[in-house]
C-alpha cells in the first residue's frame, strides 16, 4: 500500500463519518418543540390549592401537572422522532441514552417536590428543601454518578454493565431530586433542568457542536431562571411592574430559555438547508 | 527499529468498503443495508459478501428483520468492530504520519 492511497482512504472514511453524522441529525424539531412547551408554560401557572393526594403526597399544581406531561410528553415525543427518522433515513441515532436521562428527570420531577412539599406547610421550611440537607446529597450523588460513567467504559462484562447503569441512573434520580427541592422554594423551574440535561445528552449522541452550544446557552438560562427573578430585569426596563401575578412572573422567567430554544431551533433549520445538497 | 506501520493494518478490516461499512455503523448505532449500499455505492451481491465476512469476524452484527411486508437488515458494529476501526485507522495515520516525516527536509534515515 502507498502512503497516497493510506492518505486517500482516511480521507473517504472521514468524510463517510461526516455524511452518516449529517444523514442521522435529527434534532430540529425536538429544539422548536421544547421551546414551544417551555414558552407555553406560563399559562398553567396560578395560585390553586393542591386538588389530590396520592400515599399523603400531594399533587395538583397545575404548572407541576404541566411540566411532568410537558417533560414526559416531550422526552417520549422526541425519542419517537428519531426512530421514525431513523427509519426513514436507513440511520439511525442511539438514543438509550436519551431515554435513560428522560427516565430518571421525570420521576424526579414528579416524586421529588410534592414528596417534600408534603412534609411541610411551606416547602421553605421543610427540613428536605434545606442547603444542609440538599447540598452534601446532591454532591455525594454527583460524585457518585461521575464514578460510575468513568467506570462503564472500561467493563466487558454484561451484567456489570447493567449494574453499573442501573446505580448511575439511581445517582442521577437523587441528584435530580435534591436538585428539584433545592431549587423550589425560590423558584420551581427545575423541570428546565431535565430537559436542559436531555439535551446536552442529545448533543453528545448527535456530535452536534451547534445543538452543544445552543445546550449549553439553555442550561445557562434554565440555572438563571432557578437563581435570578428575571422580573428585576423587565421592571428595570421599565416593562413591568416590580410585583406581578405568578403568571407574568412565570413568563418573565421562562422567556429567555424558551426563546432560546425556539430560536436556536429555527437558526439551525436554517443551517442545515444551506449545508444539505 | 520500530515495527513498520503497515503490519499494524488488519487483513479483514484492510479493505475500502470493508473500512467503509464499519466507519458509517461506528457513526451512527444501526444502520441499514441500503442506506449502505446506496451510501458506499455498491451492489446488493458485492454489500452482502463484504458484510457477511464481518459478522463471521464478529465485528459487526447483523439484525434481519420485516417492516411491513418488506424484509429490512440492520447493522451494528460491536464492541470488537469498534477496537479494529480504531486500530486500523491509527496504523493508517502512523502509515501516513511515517511517510510524511521521510519526506521532510532535514531527515536522516535510521
Amino acid at each position: 500500500m502507498t502512503e497516497i492511497r493510506a492518505h486517500e482512504l482516511l480521507d473517504e472514511m472521514n468524510r463517510l463519518k461526516i455524511r452518516t453524522r449529517a444523514d442521522r441529525h435529527a434534532y430540529v424539531p425536538p429544539l422548536l418543540l421544547f421551546g414551544v412547551l417551555v414558552l407555553l408554560a406560563p399559562l398553567s401557572y396560578a395560585s390553586v390549592a393542591s386538588r389530590f393526594y396520592v400515599l399523603g403526597v400531594s399533587y395538583g399544581q397545575p404548572s407541576e401537572l404541566y411540566w411532568l406531561a410537558a417533560v414526559l410528553g416531550g422526552f417520549l415525543a422526541t425519542a419517537a422522532w428519531y426512530l421514525y427518522q431513523g427509519n426513514r433515513r436507513g440511520v439511525r441515532t442511539p438514543i438509550s441514552a436519551y431515554l435513560a436521562i428522560g427516565l430518571v428527570g421525570v420521576p424526579a420531577i414528579l416524586l421529588g417536590l410534592p414528596v417534600a412539599s408534603s412534609f411541610s406547610y411551606r416547602l421553605s421550611r421543610s427540613p428536605y428543601a434545606d442547603p444542609s440537607f440538599t447540598v452534601p446529597v446532591m454532591l455525594g450523588a454527583v460524585a457518585g454518578l461521575a464514578s460510575l460513567l468513568w467506570l462503564l467504559p472500561k467493563l466487558d462484562n454484561r451484567f456489570a454493565r447493567g449494574v453499573t447503569i442501573a446505580g448511575a441512573m439511581a445517582l442521577g434520580f437523587i441528584a435530580l431530586v435534591t436538585l428539584d427541592v433545592f431549587f423550589a422554594p425560590a423558584r420551581p423551574y427545575a423541570p428546565l433542568l431535565v430537559v436542559a440535561l436531555g439535551l446536552v445528552g442529545l448533543a453528545w449522541l448527535e456530535r452536534s457542536r451547534l445543538l452543544a452550544v445552543i445546550s449549553a446557552a439553555f442550561t445557562g438560562a434554565a440555572v438563571l431562571a432557578n437563581l435570578y427573578n428575571m422580573g428585576n430585569v423587565f421592571y428595570h426596563l421599565g416593562i413591568f411592574a416590580r410585583w406581578e401575578d405568578e403568571r407574568t412572573m412565570a413568563f418573565m422567567n421562562l422567556l429567555l430559555p424558551g426563546t432560546i430554544l425556539a430560536v436556536g431551533g429555527l437558526v439551525a433549520r436554517f443551517g442545515q438547508r444551506s449545508t444539505r445538497p | 527499529m520500530s515495527e513498520h506501520p503497515a503490519a499494524g493494518l488488519d487483513e479483514t478490516v484492510h479493505q475500502r468498503h470493508r473500512l467503509g461499512i464499519l466507519t458509517i455503523a461506528a457513526e451512527a448505532g444501526k444502520v441499514d443495508f441500503g442506506y449502505l449500499r446506496k451510501t458506499l455505492d455498491m451492489t446488493a451481491g458485492n454489500l452482502s459478501r463484504h458484510v457477511t465476512i464481518l459478522d463471521e469476524a464478529g465485528l459487526i452484527e447483523v439484525e434481519k428483520g420485516y417492516e411491513g411486508k418488506r424484509p429490512r437488515t440492520w447493522i451494528s458494529i460491536s464492541a470488537a468492530g469498534r477496537k479494529a476501526l480504531a486500530k486500523e485507522l491509527a496504523a493508517l495515520r502512523s502509515l501516513v504520519a511515517s511517510v510524511e516525516q521521510a519526506d521532510s527536509p532535514g531527515k536522516t534515515m535510521s
